[in-house]
C-alpha cells in the first residue's frame, strides 16, 4: 500500500493511497503506520481515497488509536467516503474517533 | 376489464434488493407491490389480469397461482426459455408482449389497462378509462406532475390544450424538460393498438409505439387526473415508500399485525418486553420476532418476522427484513437491511458479508457461537 505522509504545520497527516481498507493491505497498512505514530503530537489520517473498509481495516484504525494514545498522541481521521461513514455509523465507531470534514479542519482543530 | 400488468423487468435499478427477486414482488413491508396493484384492480372491476414474467418468473407465479386467493383470474406469459433445467429470462419489451399475449389466444377483444408492475398506484382507473373515451383516444397514459428538479428520472410527456400528446422526452435534463408531467406506465388502450406492435423483437411501448402513434397523428390523451403514484425506481424510494406505509400514507394498505399498544403493532409470538424497551411508533413487529431488553426502536419501524433486535440496539425510521440480526449495540439509522446487505436510505448499499461485520448486522439464523468472539472485541472496543 502506497502510503503519502505530509506535514500541516506540526501536525503529521497521513494519506493512505489504496481504493480500500481490508484484509488484504492492513498488514503493510498497520507496519507503515506503527512508526508513524510515535513523533507527533497530532495526526490526521485522510482516508479520502478508501471507497471500502472491513472490519480489519476498522481494527487496524482501532489498533493505531490506542498506539497514538499510549504515547499521548491524539489520532483523527478525515475524508470519509459515504460507505466508509455508514459502516462507521453502524459500527458507532463515529464515537470512538474525532472525525472531520478534511485534512485541513483536522489538523486545526487541536 | 381486461389488464396486463408488465413484471418482466430485471430491477436493475433496486439491486441488491431485487437480487433474488422480480421487482413487482418487494414487499411493502409484507405484502409484495404486485398484490397491491392486483388488490386495486380488482376494486375497479379488472377481475382478468395477464401478467408477463422473466427474470424469477416463479417467484410471481408461485405467489399468485391463478390468482383465486386473490379474488381475480389470473394468467402469465412468459418470456424466455427452460434451459438445461433453468428458466432463462428473456424480455420482448412491453410492446412486444402485448403481441404475444394477442397472438397467443385473441385476450385484448376490448379496451384495456397496462400497468407496470412496479408502483404502488392509487388511481380511479374507472375515471381513467372514462377521460379515455371521451377523448377518443386510442391510447392513454396517466401522468404525474413532478417537481421540476425531479424530471431528469422520468419520462417527459408534452400534451395540447386538449390533453392530446404531442411529444416525450426520456429523462431531460432539468433545463431541455418541455414540462413536468411524466409517464406513470399506466395505460389504456384500444384493442386497434395492436396494428402499430410490428413483429419486432424487442418492441418497446415508451420508446417505440407512443412516438409512433403520436407521429401518425393518433389521438393520445396525456390524463392528469388526481392520484397516488409511488415508483419505486430507486433504493430510495423503496426506503421512502416503506416508511410512508408504517405511517399509513400508502392508498389500500393495511398494516399487519394487531395494534397491542399505541402505535405499535405485533404479530404472533414476538418476544418483547415493551417496559424494558424504548420503543416510539409507529412500530410494527412481525410474527416470530426477537426483541431483547434494552433495545431502542424509533418509529417508523418495521422488524421482519424471525428477526432478531439484540440487547442495546437502536433501530430508527428503518427496516429489518425477516430473519436479519441487529447485533447488540449496533445502532441502525433510514437503513433497509436483509442481514446480507445494509441500504441506505439515499441509495448508499453496504456489502456486509464483504465487510465482515456479522456481529453487528447479520443473519438471525447463524450460529450464535460463531458471532460470540468478534461481537465481545467490538463490544470492547468501543468501550
Amino acid at each position: 500500500m502506497n502510503i503519502e505522509n505530509t506535514m500541516i504545520g506540526t501536525v503529521k497527516v497521513i494519506h493512505p493511497v489504496a481504493p480500500s481498507l481490508d484484509a488484504s493491505n492492513v498488514a503493510s497498512f498497520r507496519a507503515q503506520i506503527v512508526p508513524l505514530l510515535a513523533d507527533s503530537q497530532r495526526l490526521v489520517i485522510d482516508l479520502d481515497k478508501i471507497e471500502f473498509i472491513d472490519s480489519a481495516g476498522i481494527g487496524a484504525l482501532i489498533s493505531c488509536l490506542r498506539i497514538a494514545a499510549e504515547g499521548k498522541a491524539q489520532l483523527v481521521l478525515c475524508g470519509l467516503n459515504r460507505p466508509v461513514k455508514a459502516l462507521f455509523e453502524l459500527m458507532r465507531m463515529h464515537r470512538v474517533f474525532e472525525i472531520h470534514q478534511d485534512r485541513e479542519s483536522a489538523a486545526g482543530a487541536a | 376489464m381486461k389488464a396486463l400488468i408488465l413484471a418482466a423487468g430485471k430491477g436493475t435499478r433496486v439491486m441488491p434488493l431485487t437480487r433474488n427477486c422480480p421487482k413487482p414482488m418487494l414487499r411493502i413491508l409484507d405484502t409484495p407491490v404486485l398484490e397491491l396493484l392486483i388488490n386495486r384492480l380488482r376494486e375497479h372491476g379488472v377481475t382478468q389480469i395477464m401478467i408477463n414474467t422473466s427474470h424469477h418468473a416463479a417467484a410471481i407465479q408461485d405467489y399468485f397461482g391463478d390468482g383465486r386467493r386473490f379474488g381475480v383470474e389470473l394468467a402469465y406469459s412468459f418470456e424466455g426459455q427452460l434451459i438445461e433445467g433453468e428458466l432463462v429470462g428473456n424480455p420482448v419489451g412491453s410492446a412486444a408482449a402485448i403481441r404475444c399475449i394477442n397472438e397467443h389466444a385473441g385476450f385484448f377483444d376490448d379496451t384495456f389497462l397496462v400497468l407496470c408492475g412496479d408502483a404502488v398506484v392509487g388511481i380511479d382507473f374507472s375515471q381513467l378509462v372514462e377521460h379515455h373515451h371521451r377523448a377518443r383516444a386510442i391510447a392513454t397514459i396517466a401522468l404525474q406532475e413532478v417537481a421540476p428538479a425531479d424530471v431528469v428520472h422520468y419520462g417527459v410527456v408534452v400534451t395540447d390544450d386538449d390533453g392530446l400528446v404531442t411529444s416525450f422526452q426520456e429523462k431531460p435534463s432539468q433545463e431541455e424538460a418541455l414540462g413536468t408531467q411524466v409517464n406513470t406506465g399506466i395505460y389504456v388502450f384500444e384493442p386497434s393498438v395492436l396494428n402499430y406492435i410490428p413483429d419486432t423483437v424487442p418492441y418497446d411501448l415508451g420508446s417505440q409505439v407512443f412516438p409512433d402513434l403520436v407521429a401518425r397523428g393518433l389521438p393520445v390523451l396525456g390524463a392528469c387526473i388526481p392520484m397516488i403514484w409511488l415508483d419505486i425506481g430507486r433504493l430510495s424510494d423503496y426506503h421512502r415508500v416503506c416508511m410512508m406505509a408504517l405511517r399509513g400514507e400508502v392508498p389500500g394498505y393495511t398494516l399487519p399485525g394487531r395494534e397491542t399498544l399505541p402505535g405499535m403493532r405485533f404479530g404472533i409470538n414476538v418476544h418483547i418486553y415493551p417496559k424494558r424497551c424504548e420503543i416510539s411508533g409507529p412500530v410494527v413487529i412481525s410474527g416470530g420476532a426477537y426483541i431483547a431488553d434494552g433495545t431502542t426502536l424509533v418509529g417508523p419501524c418495521f422488524i421482519g418476522a424471525g428477526a432478531r433486535i439484540e440487547q442495546g440496539a437502536r433501530v430508527e425510521a428503518s427496516v429489518v427484513m425477516p430473519h436479519a440480526r441487529i447485533g447488540a449495540n449496533a445502532h441502525v439509522n433510514e437503513v433497509v437491511t436483509d442481514g446480507r446487505y445494509c441500504m441506505l436510505a439515499d441509495g448508499t448499499v453496504l456489502d456486509l458479508a464483504k465487510a465482515d461485520i456479522p456481529w453487528v448486522v447479520g443473519d438471525a439464523r447463524m450460529p450464535r457461537a460463531s458471532l460470540f468472539a468478534a461481537e465481545q472485541r467490538y463490544l470492547d472496543s468501543i468501550g
